[in-house]
């Protein structure tokens, strides 16, 4: 078995043997089965991109008093968990909310996905930039005043929230704000959610957290 | 004689008038009586009315997790239902848009709150559990929504 580290042109690290017997709460569709088995044959190890970043090594980021923690042992009360491929998001928002002189307060990063949530009043999405640890919903707080849904759909956004956006945005990060059914904590590094690389990060990341393989950081 | 044959008629056309609207309301006002025990019980009930059907969608996501996440740790005291064409024919409020998304809650002897869409922020219902409770702060108020007269009939 190869134990370097193989980088996918999505951004994806491949590093190590998939573990068949683990029991997962995500669907392994026979396409992503299919591929997985490939790369096992050809003597990689997968391993899904997911890292643990601490906020106190974010100056501008913090999380929000509710912000739901994983249940992980590994990953501590003040760290979040992302992807890798989508850390250079993470940096550029805690870089240019220094810049601006905002503060933004994280609601959620990365979800765990269950096919069946005990108590849930509606299914949940089986499709989401969360899932794969793509996206981060969060409230801009400018000064002591903050950046929520109720203000932006008033059009009551702060000219350093406008400003964020508009550096996000044209740094390739789409904005939730934007969307033809808004959601405007939302920000996101796209992985096409149609094609096959959303589902092997699907699989693979969700894998990582339920079978407690290691998170780097 | 005459007089009394009419007023038996009268009377026999309003019991048939009676008997329909009540065998029509029980059947079409089943969730709104639920929704009158829940509140006589003291239960704060949300109703909500989603218009995207694009379960695929970002905000579908976010609004299906922090809703299912708050239900699932508050279950004792609220209870959830889906808007219907009878729960919207009978708010009795000029500020409801029913032909969109909303989400309402409703409190016996508290204020109603009405959010003009599906909520993607979870601090909504942690700002309307903390006004429910007496203890609103500062950060939770920035997140309330508006207070409302609304009746549901």
């Amino acid at each position: 078995m190869k134990n370097a580290a193989v980088v996918l042109n999505n951004g994806n690290r491949i590093n190590h043997t998939p573990n068949k017997k683990i029991n997962v709460s995500v669907e392994l569709d026979t396409k992503t089965q299919g591929m997985i088995r490939h790369w096992s044959q050809i003597n990689f190890q997968v391993a899904g991109d997911l890292v643990r970043l601490q906020t106190d090594n974010f100056s501008h980021i913090q999380l929000i008093f509710v912000f739901k923690k994983i249940g992980q042992p590994q990953v501590a009360n003040t760290e979040f968990l992302i992807s890798g491929a989508a850390v250079g998001m993470v940096e550029l928002m805690n870089a240019t909310a220094g810049h601006l002189g905002l503060i933004i307060s994280l609601n959620q990063v990365f979800r765990t996905h269950a096919a069946k949530v005990t108590g849930a009043v509606v299914p949940p999405a089986s499709k989401s930039q969360h899932l794969i640890g793509h996206a981060v919903d969060c409230n801009m707080i400018d000064g002591g005043r903050w950046n929520t849904s109720k203000g932006f759909r008033g059009d009551k956004q702060t000219d350093a929230a406008r400003a964020f956006i508009k550096i996000m945005k044209a740094n390739g990060f789409r904005w939730g704000g934007n969307f033809s059914k808004p959601d405007s904590p939302h920000f996101d590094a796209q992985l096409n959610a149609s094609q096959f690389d959303y589902d092997a990060k699907f699989f693979l990341n969700q894998q990582q957290l339920a079978a407690s393989e290691p998170l780097g950081h | 004689m005459r007089a009394c044959f009419k007023l038996i008629l009268f009377a026999i056309g309003m019991l048939a008038v009676t008997v329909n609207a009540i065998s029509g309301s029980s059947n079409i006002d089943r969730l709104l009586l639920t929704i009158h025990e829940q509140l006589v019980q003291g239960k704060v009930v949300v109703v909500y009315q989603m218009r995207n059907d694009d379960k695929n969608s970002e905000q579908y996501a976010d609004w299906a997790s922090h809703l299912n996440d708050f239900a699932t740790e508050h279950n004792a005291y609220y209870q959830f239902h889906q808007a219907t064409k009878v729960v919207n024919d009978n708010l009795n409020s000029q500020k409801i848009n029913t032909d969109g998304s909303y989400t309402l809650f409703l409190k016996e002897g508290e204020p109603s709150y009405f959010y003009p869409d599906v909520t993607v922020e979870i601090m909504v219902y942690m700002a309307v559990d903390h006004a429910y409770a007496g203890r609103l702060s500062k950060n939770s108020r920035i997140f309330l929504p508006d207070e409302i007269k609304v009746r549901l009939e």
